[in-house]
């Protein structure tokens, strides 16, 4: 009995090892890692994918949500890497390239599109954005704020983790559009531990408002929530970093970056669909190639960013939009 | 003989309850998936449908066996460990922090450290809860729950910390253990490593310890009536401390693997869900050590399934939890197995 049992399990663990087949129409697996609800910049990464597949007859797309654990998205990459299923499969998050890396070297025909990454992986195709560029914005629009309201040049910024693109580029460039404006400017720069904790925001923010911080910029995900309500509470403002986010908190949110994640992944997938998409040349792009923007024709922003820093404001962005001002985007990898 | 100590009874119990659930899980995948067909096969086929979901099926099932013998352990006792989920993760930051300083030169010897350093840390913390039940009459309950839910928070502060944290890395994780203490993998590149095989023996010796000793009567006397234990002349101060000491001690050796074997550093949220997995395996097999392996088959079995279905796209992520949930509320409803803890 135990022979035979042996033997079952061996026939099935070698009939489940045989290559699959990757022909037929292309398909796609959109993997998100977190959820989609409540997630901005995963659902334009989802909309861009779809829009590209959906121009294509006969391709297909699935949407896989990997939940908020990070050591178990190893795994899922890898599961849906062994299927075969997916010629492709895309996904957006800086640790990506680390956590697929298992399943890119075991599954060397699998193609992999990483956006928010850059990694010259050959199995990879990565788009970072400049980082720099958009937290130096944050940076000059907090300074000119902070005067405004005649309060300390000491802007809050409240990360969910240290990351080298949080620590070699966000801090930094947000400090240096603050020293931009205000040469005297520091900022003060906390964090949370996770990507969840909407309480523990709110003592952070509540605690930089406390030290006379009058603009704090989040970036934390679901403790977003909690930075939002302190500030509310105390009447101080927040930039919101790369979705339009006057709506999230309405009165709140003085100014609100954005990631078009949405057409980077609609131009990758449809070069990956074409079979034009060159893998292991990672690109950064910024706000001269498009893919970072400020929003400012928003109401709410012409209504409570006073006209003088306003214009002031959008004289530095158009020099970015413009690629009259770069900034160089260090990398951490 | 009735169903209480009638095993033939409590086992048609087990397998109708079994029955229940996977009749459940057909409908719900019915009703909820918008490909039916598609998801029942991810169900049922997922788990074991290549090598890599062969590698990962048997790792988690020998993790949460030994997190289930660890549960068992207690139960079997008298006591209850809900400090499952804190004394893994100390477990493994203690294998992980030793790894970063003894030299590369010890390989498996090292390996063998750091394992220990999780049984200790695991041991320490569980053993804790013991002494305090001891000494003071402390709820083991309240405080295995406490001091798990202090430790987590702990170890996540220290995994980023100075000496400790990948300042390098995009993730929230320490620095890698040296490869020179990595535990071989198997089926790569799934979970599954050598040293999760250490589970089939420590599972096996538990179960003759505690059916076939003089030592596990004593055990099992005491979990089914602590006074009654008393009045024999059994020291119940002992069979309170060591029991929690060991199923922490299980609890760490399971978080040292999952970092040495898997891992390799110590990620956030790394072995989230194993403790309290645990216990859902001592509940299926009824604090019996002998249960263990086939329960945390099953319940490993059960979890991939549910995450094969959704990685498949033919489930939302949250349903996923809310369908497993719905399983195990069958599997070990009390009433259909005849038998209490």
């Amino acid at each position: 009995m135990s022979k035979l049992l042996v033997a079952l399990m061996a026939v099935l663990i070698l009939a489940s090892c045989a290559p699959q087949a990757s022909t037929g129409p292309a398909s796609l697996a959109v993997f998100i890692p977190g959820t989609l609800q409540g997630s901005p910049i995963y659902e334009m990464l989802d909309a861009g994918a779809r829009k590209a597949v959906a121009e294509v007859p006969g391709a297909i797309v699935k949407t896989i949500e990997g939940g908020f654990n990070q050591a178990q998205w190893g795994e899922q990459i890898a599961t849906l890497a062994s299927s075969g299923e997916y010629r492709f499969i895309v996904t957006s998050n800086p640790a990506m390239p680390e956590i697929a890396a298992a399943a890119a070297k075991a599954y060397p025909n699998q193609k992999f599109l990483i956006l928010e990454s850059y990694s010259d992986n050959p199995s990879y195709a990565t788009l970072a954005y400049n980082h720099r560029e958009l937290s130096y914005l944050h940076g000059v629009l907090g300074g000119l704020l902070a005067a405004e309201r005649k309060a300390p040049a000491v802007l809050g910024l409240i990360a969910g983790q240290e990351y080298p693109d949080m620590n070699n580029a966000i801090v930094p460039g947000f400090e240096e559009g603050l020293k931009a404006v205000s040469p005297e400017g520091k900022v003060e720069f906390r964090v949370v531990g996770n990507w969840y904790d909407a309480a523990k925001g709110a003592e952070l923010a509540k605690g930089l408002f406390d030290q006379g911080v009058s603009v704090v910029m989040p970036i934390s995900g679901g403790a977003n929530q909690g930075v939002l309500t302190a500030a509310k509470a105390s009447g101080r403002a927040v930039l919101w970093y790369d979705t339009d986010g006057y709506a999230v908190e309405p009165g709140v949110v003085f100014g609100s970056g954005r990631i078009l994640q949405d057409k980077a992944a609609y131009e990758l997938v449809k070069k990956a669909l074409a079979g034009t998409l060159e893998y292991g040349k990672p690109q950064m792009v910024g706000f001269q190639e498009g893919y970072l923007d400020y929003v400012t024709d928003s109401p709410t922003f012409v209504q409570l960013v006073p006209e003088g820093p306003r214009q002031k404001f959008e004289a530095v962005l158009a020099d970015f939009r413009s690629g009259k001002t770069q900034l160089e985007m260090p990398l951490s990898r | 003989m009735n169903r209480r100590t009638n095993p033939l009874a409590s086992g048609i119990g087990t397998l109708v309850a079994l029955g229940l659930a996977l009749g459940l899980a057909v409908v719900l995948l019915a009703v909820l998936s918008p490909n039916p067909a598609g998801a029942l096969r991810a169900f049922f086929w997922g788990p074991v449908s290549s090598g890599l979901a062969w590698g990962n099926l048997l790792n988690q099932a020998l993790l949460l066996s030994l997190t289930g013998l660890a549960a068992s352990l207690a139960f079997g006792a008298g006591a209850f460990n809900l400090g499952g989920e804190g004394q893994t993760y100390t477990g493994g930051l203690a294998a992980l922090a030793l790894t970063l300083v003894l030299p590369v030169a010890w390989g498996w010897g090292g390996i063998l450290a750091a394992l220990l350093a999780g049984v200790m840390a695991g041991a320490l913390l569980g053993g804790l809860s013991g002494w305090l039940k001891v000494r003071f009459e402390a709820d083991e309950m309240i405080t295995t729950f406490l001091l798990s839910a202090s430790a987590v928070p702990f170890v996540n502060a220290v995994m980023t910390g100075p000496g400790i944290g990948a300042a390098q890395s995009m993730l929230i994780q320490s620095r890698p253990a040296p490869e020179a203490f990595w535990i071989p993998g198997l089926l790569a590149p799934s979970n599954l490593h050598v040293g999760i095989l250490v589970a089939v023996p420590i599972v096996v010796v538990f179960a003759v310890l505690v059916n076939h000793t003089p030592w596990g009567y004593r055990l099992r006397l005491m979990g089914r009536n602590r006074d009654f234990a008393r009045y024999a002349g059994i020291s119940t101060g002992i069979y309170a401390l060591v029991p929690l000491g060991l199923s922490g001690g299980l609890h760490g050796l399971a978080g040292a693997l999952g970092v040495l074997g898997t891992q390799h550093s110590l990620v956030q949220g790394f072995s989230a869900g194993w403790g309290w997995n645990g216990i859902a395996v001592a509940l299926i097999a009824r604090s019996n050590p002998w249960a263990v392996l086939p329960a945390a088959a099953l319940l490993a079995f059960l979890d991939q399934a549910g995450r094969s279905v959704v990685l498949q796209g033919q489930f939302p992520f949250q349903l996923s939890a809310l369908f497993q949930a719905c399983i195990l509320f069958f599997i070990t409803a009390r009433r259909l197995h005849g038998r209490p803890l």
